[in-house]
């Protein structure tokens, strides 16, 4: 079997178990915490820096995805996009309610981007990952650096403008220079 | 405004920085809100999802311990959650409400319910604050209302989209597992209406419960039962 193959049934058994979930099946909630906790767990991890606001963040997630599995759209997400998206809505939900504010240096910010960026080029080239990739390349340091900040760092646009020591106007205006480059190029590409 | 070649439309930037998490406080609240009103801005919500999709690969896998599962079994033990499964007497009460009112369909229908945990800075690390939303759609074309509650200040907050001309005005009404319908007032036919919950109705706003609309003669004061069947229903979830 394929690599591309493997990749549909397993995503193919996910749907199916959500489906299952939405009909109030533990069993099958078990199942998917046992085939995507440690992705979720990874998510809340680097998102909130802290293992037990993580292992938190993560039963609330399975809590949320306990009771909302009937709202999964297959032609809208991939399964796992979207647990991996409660996952870290949940992880930013609770970093902000804790009120953390981690200062961060600017260097320290393209430190973590660029270790991103290099634990990324390890992984294998799965479909759309090299066009975000490609495009993501075509933008400015600085648009970059702060999109990828905030997805992966959680942080909103104070934080970021904070961290930065950035006016918050100048933060807003590199990530939407960014994001409408990033959004051509996509279109484009 | 910067020369538009730079910048992306509002809805669309809105939308991005929803999805990346950028916005907090009331601008994600009003976001998330947009994103249950109005199905275009749901529509670029989910392209900027998927355009950010590959971005999920990067996040390293890390083993979490055994006790949270434990952890979550106990809590979904606890709750028994009606939350995802209306109970049936819910049904039967809705039933009640009015000549067999006709709403199957409309509650399928409307129950795209988002996932909103307040922006609460100043709360408990333990207990994220929680927020009530329901939409509420019907069988008039294009009407959706959006509806967020937050229990803190006991504020109900109403985004009402695609409401007809008519001499009547749009009452909001909860309907708890008793299958009473009571009336939470007279809300703006168009836009957001702010209000504050009475204190006898505010333990009725939980998951079990259902918010309907119905269309009433102009009144001050709230009317003690619907005069006719609902033009929009839907189903409250707590998060």
């Amino acid at each position: 079997m394929s690599q591309s193959e493997q990749s549909d049934r397993a995503r193919a058994h996910l749907v199916h178990l959500l489906e299952k979930v939405a009909d109030a099946d533990r069993q099958a909630l078990e199942d998917i915490y046992n085939l995507t906790a440690a992705k979720l767990f990874g998510v809340c991890l680097r998102i909130l820096s802290d293992r037990q606001a993580s292992e938190d963040a993560l039963q609330d997630a399975f809590v949320k995805i306990w009771r909302n599995a009937g709202r999964y759209d297959a032609q809208r997400a991939s399964p796992i996009t979207w647990l991996a998206t409660i996952a870290r809505n949940t992880a930013i939900d609770r970093k902000r309610s804790i009120g953390s504010r981690v200062m961060v240096s600017d260097d320290a910010i393209q430190d973590m981007a660029s270790d991103e960026r290099s634990a990324l080029e390890k992984l294998e080239a799965e479909e759309g990952t090299e066009i975000l990739n490609k495009c993501l390349e075509t933008l400015e340091a600085k648009q970059r650096d702060v999109i990828r900040t905030a997805f992966f760092e959680g942080q909103s646009y104070s934080e970021l403008a904070l961290a930065l020591n950035r006016p918050l106007g100048t933060v807003k205006s590199w990530v939407r220079r960014g994001l409408k480059r990033l959004k051509d190029c996509m279109d484009d590409g | 405004m910067a020369d538009e070649m730079d910048n992306l439309k509002d809805d669309d930037a809105l939308a991005a920085e929803l999805v990346l998490g950028l916005l907090e406080g009331d601008d994600k609240a009003a976001a998330l809100r947009k994103q249950l009103a109005d199905p275009k801005f749901a529509q670029a919500v989910a392209e900027w999802g998927q355009r950010v999709d590959p971005l999920y690969q990067e996040f390293v896998p890390h083993e979490p311990p055994s006790s949270v599962w434990t952890a979550i079994e106990s809590r979904l033990d606890a709750q028994e959650t009606p939350a995802s499964h209306p109970p049936d007497e819910t049904v039967v009460a809705l039933k009640r409400w009015r000549s067999g009112a006709i709403i199957s369909g409309a509650l399928a229908a409307c129950l795209a319910l988002a996932l909103i945990v307040g922006p609460t800075p100043n709360v408990a690390p333990s207990q994220p604050n929680a927020v009530a939303v329901a939409q509420l759609t019907g069988e008039i074309d294009g009407l959706v209302l959006a509806v967020s509650y937050n229990p803190d200040t006991a504020e109900m907050r109403v985004d009402v989209d695609g409401m007809p001309e008519t001499e009547t005005e749009p009452e909001l009404w909860i309907v708890g597992r008793d299958g009473v319908p009571r009336s939470l007032g007279q809300i703006g036919r168009q836009g957001i209406s702010a209000m504050t919950v009475p204190s006898e109705q505010r333990s009725l706003i939980n998951a079990a419960a259902i918010l309907q609309l119905s269309m009433e003669p102009p009144s001050e004061t709230p009317h003690a039962i619907p005069s006719g069947k609902p033009v929009a229903s839907g189903k409250i979830t707590i998060i």
